[in-house]
């Protein structure tokens, strides 16, 4: 453009929200021009000032009641919970309790889940078996990994007490690791990601020397609220018992 | 004490927790976006609640790739643009034929309940930015609220209205036209 051409009206929005022209030879038009400038600050001005609109702010109850409502209507409507809570956490129970056997059978599963996606159709059926089998362990570690959160979140402690929380968080993320490998094989980045940034908190707060314990535990609490992980988890859940239900696998090379 | 998990929590306490601490994390700030769009509290209070209940009810279709707060900004969104658009058709119902041209449409009737704050504290910018606001369609409101309060890039806006870039600026470029003719004089009696 040349120095007689002055900036659009559009032009000085754009400019004023940083947004890139589509024009070339604006830069440094501003500088040296006074009556684009007096424009722009003009515009300036007002924006600023509809910035400064404040919202009101709803009540202190505001959060309790959203819930309230929210929860109330799922129920209503015959959902229920999301994912009944006692049955998936009897079976998690059963399924830690398989411990390293489980971790074994689930290295194998996607190894022979992987390799019969490749070939013919007719063993497909066995394949499918095992992907059915690693999907309702996953969606119960994931289940079980919420729900030790919550008691970790939640539960009044004694200095006695950390050291069995302790531990049960480094078993967690044993039993964690394993899924997470086989998750990581099956392509599930997913899944995978959500699981390992579970285990980075618990295994902070488990490795924690005596004298660190409590305060590593109250910062797990609070990045367990901060990145949502609670809800990230039930994510994970429900997508897994969402595939377990309607059940077909997605390609040839993808085994969970 | 026993071990974790082995005294689990009363049934459902685990299956909501997520979601509590999901909705003390990010309500208001939705409700914040709700309300610039829709300029009403218990319309936003009812878009917060229409979006957080689709997003529990639509757990499985998040993308964890995404962050949360931006799907759950992304649901508001849409459920106030909804809205703003049921206003529109409804105004447009209830006026008589002659009286459908876009301008005149959408002129005072997007707000067309002002909530008690709007009537006993509106100061003057509050009272002229709703003025501007209800002179703005649903899809320019919409491109102004994300582009002007919430810091979207024109092309993320249009993404999420499902406009081409073209047509997105255009829409914010209305907006501020409408915003500058009520709030000029304003500031610069000021």
């Amino acid at each position: 453009m040349n120095a007689l051409q002055h900036l659009t009206n559009n032009q000085l929005v754009l400019l004023y929200y940083r947004e890139p022209l589509e024009e070339i030879g604006f830069d440094g038009h501003l500088a040296g021009c006074a009556e684009c400038l007096a424009r722009f600050e003009r515009l300036t001005r007002v924006l600023r000032v509809v910035a400064q609109d404040d919202v009101p702010e709803p009540a202190g109850d505001f959060e309790a009641r959203m819930t309230e409502r929210v929860l109330a209507a799922v129920r209503s409507q015959g959902r229920g919970r999301l994912l009944p809570f006692p049955g998936r956490f009897q079976r998690a129970a059963r399924v830690l309790a398989a411990g390293a056997a489980l971790a074994a059978c689930l290295v194998l599963a996607f190894s022979v889940g992987r390799h019969l996606g490749r070939v013919e159709e007719q063993t497909l059926t066995a394949a499918q078996t095992q992907e059915r089998v690693l999907l309702t362990a996953l969606g119960e570690h994931l289940g079980r990994s919420r729900v030790t959160l919550v008691e970790l979140k939640n539960r009044e402690v004694s200095m006695k007490d950390l050291k069995d929380l302790q531990l049960a968080a480094d078993n967690l993320v044993t039993a964690s690791r394993l899924f997470r490998a086989a998750a990581e094989r099956a392509g599930e980045g997913q899944i995978a990601g959500v699981m390992e940034e579970t285990e980075r908190l618990l295994l902070r707060f488990a490795a924690a020397p005596d004298a660190e314990a409590k305060s590593e535990l109250d910062g797990l609490r609070k990045r367990v609220d901060s990145r949502d992980l609670l809800f990230r988890l039930q994510v994970m859940e429900a997508q897994v018992e969402k595939r377990e239900k309607t059940f077909a696998p997605s390609s040839s090379n993808r085994s969970l | 004490m026993s071990g974790l998990g082995q005294t689990p929590p009363e049934a459902g306490a685990a299956d909501d927790e997520g979601f509590r601490a999901l909705v003390t994390s990010h309500a208001r700030s939705l409700h914040r976006l709700a309300y610039r769009m829709t300029r009403n509290e218990q319309d936003a209070e009812d878009v917060v609640q229409e979006a957080l209940l689709k997003a529990y009810r639509g757990l499985d279709k998040f993308e964890n790739r995404s962050e949360l707060s931006t799907w759950l900004h992304r649901i508001t969104t849409n459920c106030a643009y909804d809205l703003l658009r049921k206003r529109v058709r409804r105004a447009e119902d209830d006026l008589p034929e002659t009286d459908s041209e876009a301008g005149a449409v959408t002129s005072g009737l997007l707000s067309s309940t002002p909530g008690p704050d709007q009537t006993a504290h509106a100061g003057d910018i509050r009272r002229k930015v709703n003025e501007s606001m209800e002179r703005m369609s649903a899809t320019e409101r919409t491109a102004f609220v994300l582009r002007h309060y919430e810091g979207h890039t024109l092309e993320h806006i249009g993404q999420t209205l499902g406009l081409s870039l073209a047509a997105t600026k255009q829409c914010v470029f209305r907006a501020v036209r409408k915003v500058r003719q009520d709030l000029e004089p304003l500031v610069q009696a000021s």
